[in-house]
């Protein structure tokens, strides 16, 4: 169950008619391929020649959303702890999972032949003006940019302009960027012309991307090594995944392991090559096809390591296995910021990453801090980060100051405000202090205080 | 008297006689891993030096011991492979030479992409990185290193063109890598600078001659036929294959009896580029000699 849940996230290639969607997401990997093993649902995939009683696989990688990769249970120098794993470079250079992300941007405007305009509502068409809001060096002069532009953070994508001049384009937000793929008009029946533009974007694993086998393992990458670090057999043969095998008996998942070594007889020649779930062939059956590959019987292979030239102690289980890339990446994640946009209410951060909100820190992560003795950090991250404010008291009455103060009548003012720190109770301002408290904090005796609930503040001096 | 002058001129010829071995289980232990049924024993050397002291054998590594030692057997040499034997070496200088012929060996390929136009179903960015990963017969011994301040010329940049379409109403072409047209008077894309029409179009390299003259012969793809995209009239279903009669299954086997290996590394070499593999060692080996005469000087 944990394997198809995982397989609804895996990327591949996911329509045959991809020129003419305008999805919002969609995603599509470079070379998807058949994995090894086969099972009857796959079989009835794709057609097959029963005439000339040809037993070849007709199944078309396209309908697959995988790689077969040379998968290595082993510890990679400690880079692949837990569940994470270790990607040769190498691999990933000649295009293994290697992914292409289409995201499609759309604009309307009201069509005018169709619809009676309305006299207060305003014209507003496709158009190219200089913006205030972004860079419109790539788009047309309908507003619309260039198949092949490639467009950056807070460009605009979609040109809209007013007859009065202003301006009600579309543009890129902080983490958006990519190349045009298409671009669409099209009409509606109830008076409504739209623009639809779609940006391709590129990208290969990077350090934090997920990937699962289709036995629910999933983990994400650790590291990325120089395909001369791995451990290689006497054939040469290097890893393109390195796995911890630590996550196999927590998780009850040695059907991974079947597969890797009925996938490495396969590849070798051998006859048995169904996975059809409640009538796959026996452990017996498996070893003795790769027995009879020349191979060790459970997988195993004595490698060498790829840095000092030592034989490995023991051996190392080695076999290909069907990965699946799963679309959340690192690079929809990213998230940073140190002072931005807050709520109006509480002055604390806002909470969306497009609105460049601030990054959470429950109860744990302060947990954390407190057990490590970081008060420092824990005082950045939660108050001068967060919604650090100022509070004036009066260290008499212990009560809030205010911070605006009437003129005495003996000084000839009549009336006159003077604007500094003034205890209203104490009528003076001789021991009234600044503090600094959480806005919250300060919101919250403002709310109680005009509810006729006052509050009294201890003060220390430091 | 006598008899005992006798003997002690007994005991001085005999250390010039012969040399002290080790005992028979020893030298195996030390030079033959073993492949019993279990494991392979025997798989780490001995590095120390006094290792064997006690027995008044000096293990140290010695240049002369290793020219006496050292050979080299060449098991099969084509155009594109090679497998020898180095008998007598350790097995980390061995591993040295493969991670210097898999990172560090210069190789050409296309790096650079300029799209003109594009119609098909692949996208720009598929379609060059196809284009490098495609194998040029061409030898980096005959070009130099571009950093980032050189401007491209003839002695850095090859440059090729790629033009195929695929008229309306003809039946789906394969678009292959023997397309690929080498250009070896430079680049003929103008750069977009229409203030210099009066003078002499600039390209993206500036080739003052003929790269004909330079080389001793024309530079190509080292394949002809390797698919880079099929073109339709209509949809097309993107599709990857190689073919060609260079599609060869190479069969190894390990020369040397398995159960019984000496110190040696048995290295095969697989060529991709445009240097054969004899020459891909020659060079690897001379790439440690310049990092050792490096960490020499770097010592004195």
């Amino acid at each position: 169950m944990q394997a198809e849940k995982i397989s609804q996230q895996a990327i591949g290639y996911s329509t045959t008619n991809p020129l003419f969607r305008v999805d919002t997401h969609s995603h599509q990997l470079y070379y998807p391929q058949r994995p090894l093993f086969k099972t009857v649902a796959a079989d009835c995939l794709g057609k097959r020649d029963y005439t000339s009683g040809s037993k070849h696989d007709f199944a078309r990688p396209e309908y697959f959303n995988g790689q077969n990769a040379i998968v290595s249970i082993s510890v990679h120098q400690g880079f692949n702890q837990e569940d994470s794993l270790v990607l040769n470079r190498a691999s990933l250079e000649r295009g293994m999972f290697r992914t292409q992300h289409f995201k499609s941007y759309k604009a309307l405007i009201e069509n005018k032949e169709i619809t009676k305009r309305l006299k207060h509502k305003e014209n507003i068409n496709f158009g190219k003006t200089p913006s205030k809001k972004g860079l419109v060096d790539s788009l047309d002069i309908d507003g619309l940019p260039y198949i092949g532009a490639s467009l950056q953070s807070n460009d605009i994508i979609i040109g809209k302009v007013s007859d009065s001049g202003e301006d009600h384009s579309i543009k890129l937000l902080h983490t958006e960027k990519g190349i045009v793929e298409k671009v669409v008009l099209s009409a509606t029946d109830d008076g409504t012309n739209s623009a639809f533009v779609t940006l391709r974007q590129t990208r290969s694993p990077r350090i934090g991307d997920k990937f699962a086998s289709m036995h629910g393992q999933k983990g994400v990458i650790g590291f990325l090594d120089s395909q001369e670090n791995f451990p290689f057999t006497h054939q040469g043969i290097v890893p393109d995944i390195v796995i911890n095998p630590h996550g196999f008996p927590t998780r009850q998942t040695p059907g991974q392991l079947l597969e890797a070594a009925l996938g490495k007889g396969i590849a070798l020649g051998g006859a048995t090559r169904y996975a059809t779930p409640f009538t796959s062939p026996s452990v017996e059956v498996i070893t003795e096809q790769l027995h009879k590959a020349g191979f060790s019987r459970w997988g195993g292979e004595s490698v060498i390591n790829g840095r000092t030239g030592e034989r490995a102690a023991s051996p190392v289980f080695t076999g290909p296995t069907f990965y699946q890339r799963l679309h959340h990446m690192a690079e929809d994640k990213v998230k940073f910021r140190n002072t931005g946009p807050v709520h109006p209410l509480t002055r604390q951060p806002v909470e969306d990453r497009r609105r460049y909100g601030g990054v959470k820190f429950g109860e744990m992560e302060r947990d954390c801090l407190l057990a490590h003795g970081a008060a420092a950090n824990l005082h950045e991250r939660l108050f001068l980060l967060s919604d650090v404010s100022r509070l004036h008291v009066c260290r008499r009455c212990q009560r809030a100051a205010v911070v605006v103060s009437p003129a005495v009548a003996a000084d000839g003012g009549g009336g006159r405000k003077v604007r500094g720190p003034y205890c209203r109770f104490c009528r003076s301002a001789e021991e009234v202090v600044r503090v600094s408290v959480p806005y919250g904090a300060k919101i919250l005796y403002q709310e109680l205080f005009s509810m006729g609930i006052c509050l009294k503040f201890d003060t220390e001096l430091i | 008297m006598g008899s005992k002058s006798s003997k002690d001129t007994d005991d001085d010829h005999e250390p010039k006689q012969q040399e002290k071995k080790l005992p028979e289980h020893l030298e195996v232990q030390r030079t033959r891993v073993v492949c019993k049924a279990d494991a392979p024993v025997n798989t780490e050397g001995f590095q120390y030096a006094g290792a064997y002291s006690a027995m008044g054998i000096d293990n140290s590594v010695s240049a002369e011991k290793f020219c006496k030692n050292f050979k080299v057997e060449i098991s099969r040499l084509t155009e594109d492979d090679m497998e020898f034997d180095m008998i007598g070496i350790d097995a980390s200088i061995a591993n040295a030479f493969r991670r210097i012929l898999i990172a560090e060996l210069p190789t050409m390929a296309i790096e650079k992409v300029l799209m003109v136009d594009n119609t098909s179903v692949i996208a720009d960015e598929v379609l060059s990185h196809r284009l490098g990963l495609i194998p040029l017969d061409a030898d980096p011994r005959h070009f130099e290193y571009m950093s980032e301040n050189d401007v491209p010329n003839e002695r850095n940049t090859i440059v090729y063109k790629l033009h195929v379409s695929c008229k309306k109403g003809s039946p789906r072409l394969t678009v292959k890598s023997g397309d690929l047209e080498w250009l070896p008077e430079g680049s003929r894309l103008p750069l977009a600078s229409p203030a210099q029409s009066r003078y002499k179009q600039k390209t993206y390299t500036s080739f003052s001659q003929s790269q004909k003259d330079i080389l001793e012969k024309p530079l190509g793809v080292k394949f002809k036929d390797i698919t880079i995209a099929r073109l339709g009239p209509g949809q097309v279903v993107f599709r990857k294959e190689i073919k060609g009669d260079n599609a060869e299954k190479l069969v190894k086997k390990c020369p040397v009896n398995v159960f019984d290996i000496e110190d040696l590394g048995n290295v095969t070499i697989e060529s991709t580029g445009g240097l054969p593999p004899e020459a891909l060692f020659t060079e690897a080996v001379r790439i440690l000699e310049e990092k050792c005469e490096r960490v020499i000087s770097g010592l004195s």
